[in-house]
This record gives C-alpha cells, structure tokens and sequence, in this order.
C-alpha cells in the first residue's frame, strides 16, 4: 500500500496533468449549457467595462491602412454629401406632399463595435449594447452592406458578437441570381469558402450571395458577400470562395437584428436528428 | 508564504488577461493575419519554468479556460494548450536548479513552449476545415509563436536581469 501510495506521488505530475487534459476534453465536448453561458455573461460584462476605455486607442498597424480607407471614403463620401443634400430636399417635399410621418425602425439596434477580439482566428466584437437594450443571444448582427455575424454571449450592457472570419460560425446561404445553396465557413486562412457545391452548378465571379431561408439563425435574404473565385475539391465538387461586402477593416457602428430563430423548428430538427 | 506567491501570481494573471483580452489583441494584432501576441502564455511558461510541472499546467489550465469564456468559442482549448505548456515547462525547471550561472536560454524555451501550445490549439481547432498542416503551421502556429516569442524576448531580458533563483 505504501509502494503504492510512494509510486503515485512519485508520478503526480503526469495523474494532474491527465486529468486536466480529461477535464479540457470534456469541456470542448460540453460547450453551450447554461453554466458556461451565465459564466460569459458574467465575464463578457466585466470585460466589456474595461474594453469600452480601451476602445479610443487605435492598432497601431491599422492605422496607416485606415487612413488610405477613410481619404478614399472621404472623396466618395463628398460626393455623395452633395447628392443627397439635394435628394433630401426632394424628400422633404415630397413628405410634406404625402404627408408622411417619420418612421422609427424598431427592427433593429443600434450598436457601437467597443473592441475586436482577435484571439487565435476566433474574430469577435464587442458591442456596447446588451440585454437593457433586448440583444439577445443568436440575433443576427447586420450593416447596411450586410451580415456581420450573430450575437454569442450577453452581459447587462454589453454583448460579444462573432463575425464571418470565425471557425465557429457556419452559414446557409444560397446565390442570389443562381439559386445554389450551401454552407459559407472561414477556412482559417483568410477566406470565406463555400465547400461541396456540385460541379455543374451555375456560379460566376461576382454573383452575390444571401442568407437562406434554410438558416435556423439568420432571416433570409441578407447579402452575406460576393463570389471571387471557384476551386475544385474532387471530381464531383467544387469550393467557392467568398469576399463578404462587409468591410471588417474600418467598421465602428453595426445594427442587431431582433430576430431570434424559431425554436421549435430548431428542436424538432435536432430531436429527429438524434433519433 | 505559499499563499501570498499564488495571491500575487493570480493577480499578475488577472491583470495579463485584461491586457491581453482588450489590449494587446486589439492594439496589436495584425489585420489580415490574425496573428496577436500572447502575453498571459508567457507567464505560464514563467511559472512552470521557475515553479515547477504542477504550477505551471494548473496556472496554464485556469488562464486559458478564462481566455476561453472570454472568447465566446470552445471552452477548453485554450485551458488544454496552456496546461501542456505549462507542463513542458516544467521539464526545463531543473535544468534551471542545476545552473550555476544566469546565463539562461528562457527565450528558446519560450518559443518550444508556445510553439507546443500552439500545435495543440491550432491543430483542433481548424479540424474539419479546409485547410492542410503545413498551410496552418505556416500561416498560425509558426507565426503566432515567432511573434509571442518577440514579446517573450523583453520577458527573457527581464527575466536574465534579474536574480531568478529568489523565485525559487
């Protein structure tokens, strides 16, 4: 017993260590119950709180390449500024013609991006809108180019959103034009890829792709991004690669849909699916 | 004795994990790339270098399942990647007991350990995708390590400068 008991301390190290590494497993297998959702909330509220200070520091590598953006962006910027100082005058006047009341969007919330978290290819944002404000989990994240990603985790006042350069996000979209459907994912290298369309299907470069009315996440119809290239997989399949319309680069203010996926399609679906 | 060394090294991981989390991945992280340098790795490899195989997976362990729900991804990758670290950390601690003079070569265990780490992380992480090992030890692990490794050479200055065997 004592032989025993010496050997065990003598190997201690390598029993902690299985053991952590038996735990870690387990933890990976065991992702998304209510304890690790209430331990981000709790994480993702005090860490919101700190970032939203950090947020006026810029990235000291962006900086050059978002100065180019935004002199590009201001050019066009004022030609559009003359354009719709005359478009909105146009519209005042036909408002008052047909009297017309001002519309709120009430779809929608309007939110500050407060940080981007880049840790190990697992792009996220955090935005300065949470539960006060109705976001919940799974409410597709949106700008007026299109989708951005889909709400992970929610504190009180803040909200951690992952965008489409992330290994955990999968999404049903189909071509715009061509109808073809298929499952857009980040390949870790910097695409957007949609892998497994059949070879015969008609997809060109610059055919545009949206949200399915597959997706258990996101409404159909959002603009999800632009073809740029096709590649073969094997002989039947090919891969479309994917640029999404979202500049990620210089994005500050995006838009929380409030729509939250039907659960009982969800439920229904996984429960055949584990029969 | 013990408590207050622990205290004082839950509190530099505390502080670490804020900067890394809201500072470092942000400020300097480079775009396209996906890389950011990994300072709270460092201090694992830290602990289990000067403290030992034990100290250091257990601190490696509880740092990344913090990352991890940090993250808002899978929860315990990061908590598997450090933990080994930490723990192949630990093999160069008597190395660290035998050595007679400061001369310390802290920077290459730096990147052997991060480069494990990473390994470990990147390799599970992108299962099922699309992409081959050589692509993500090119584009990942390779690059991730060589750029904490930079970070972990002002540790290893620091490190040398000062009279490690106190931390013993």
């Amino acid at each position: 017993m004592k032989t025993i008991g010496l050997f065990l301390i003598q190997i201690r190290e390598y029993l902690i260590l299985s053991l952590l590494v038996v735990i870690s497993f387990i933890l990976i297998v065991s992702n998304d119950n209510t304890q690790v959702r209430y331990l981000r909330a709790v994480a993702v509220g005090f860490v919101g709180a700190i970032q939203s200070g950090f947020s006026a520091v810029p990235n000291v590598f962006e900086i050059q390449k978002e100065n180019e953006f935004l002199r590009e962006k201001n050019i066009e910027m004022s030609n559009e500024v003359s354009a719709l100082k005359e478009a909105k005058l146009e519209n005042l006047r036909l408002r008052k013609i047909l009297n017309l009341k001002e519309k709120n969007i009430s779809g929608v919330i309007i939110a500050k991006i407060i940080n981007k978290s880049l840790i190990q290819a697992r792009n996220t944002i955090t935005l300065n809108v949470g539960e006060t404000d109705s976001v919940k989990i799974n409410m597709p994240v949106i700008t007026d180019d299109g989708l951005v990603g889909r709400i992970v985790s929610t504190s009180k006042n803040y909200s951690i959103a992952q965008i489409l350069y992330n290994r955990s996000l999968s999404i049903t979209v189909k071509g715009q034009r061509s109808r073809v459907d298929g499952i857009l994912n980040f390949d870790g290298s910097g695409n957007l890829v949609i892998n497994n369309v059949p070879k015969s299907a008609d997809v060109k470069a610059g055919d545009i792709f949206i949200t399915s009315e597959y997706s258990n996440f996101f409404p159909a119809g959002i603009p999800v991004g632009t073809v740029v290239e096709e590649g073969n997989l094997d002989n039947l399949f090919k891969k479309i690669i994917i640029r999404p319309l979202v500049s990620f680069t210089g994005l500050e203010e995006v838009f929380v849909l409030r729509h939250l996926p039907e659960m009982e399609k969800v439920d229904l679906e996984s429960s055949y699916l584990k029969k | 004795m013990y408590l207050t060394s622990y205290l004082k090294y839950a509190a530099i991981f505390i502080v670490l994990i804020i900067v890394q989390v809201s500072f470092i991945g942000y400020i300097l992280s480079i775009p396209n790339y996906n890389i950011t340098p990994d300072i709270v790795i460092l201090f694992v490899i830290f602990l289990g270098y000067t403290r030992g195989h034990i100290t250091g997976m257990i601190s490696g362990f509880i740092a990344g399942l913090i990352l991890d729900i940090l993250s808002g991804s899978f929860i315990g990758l990061l908590a598997l990647s450090y933990c080994v670290s930490g723990f192949v950390a630990g093999y160069f601690n008597t190395q660290l007991k035998e050595m007679s003079s400061k001369k310390s070569s802290f920077i290459g265990i730096i990147f052997v350990c991060t480069l494990v780490a990473y390994t470990i992380f990147y390799v599970l992480y992108f299962q099922g995708s699309s992409m081959n090992l050589p692509d993500i030890f090119l584009k990942h692990i390779l690059t991730t390590t060589l750029y904490t490794s930079v970070f972990g050479l002002v540790f290893a200055l620091l490190f040398n400068r000062f009279n490690f065997k106190k931390t013993l």
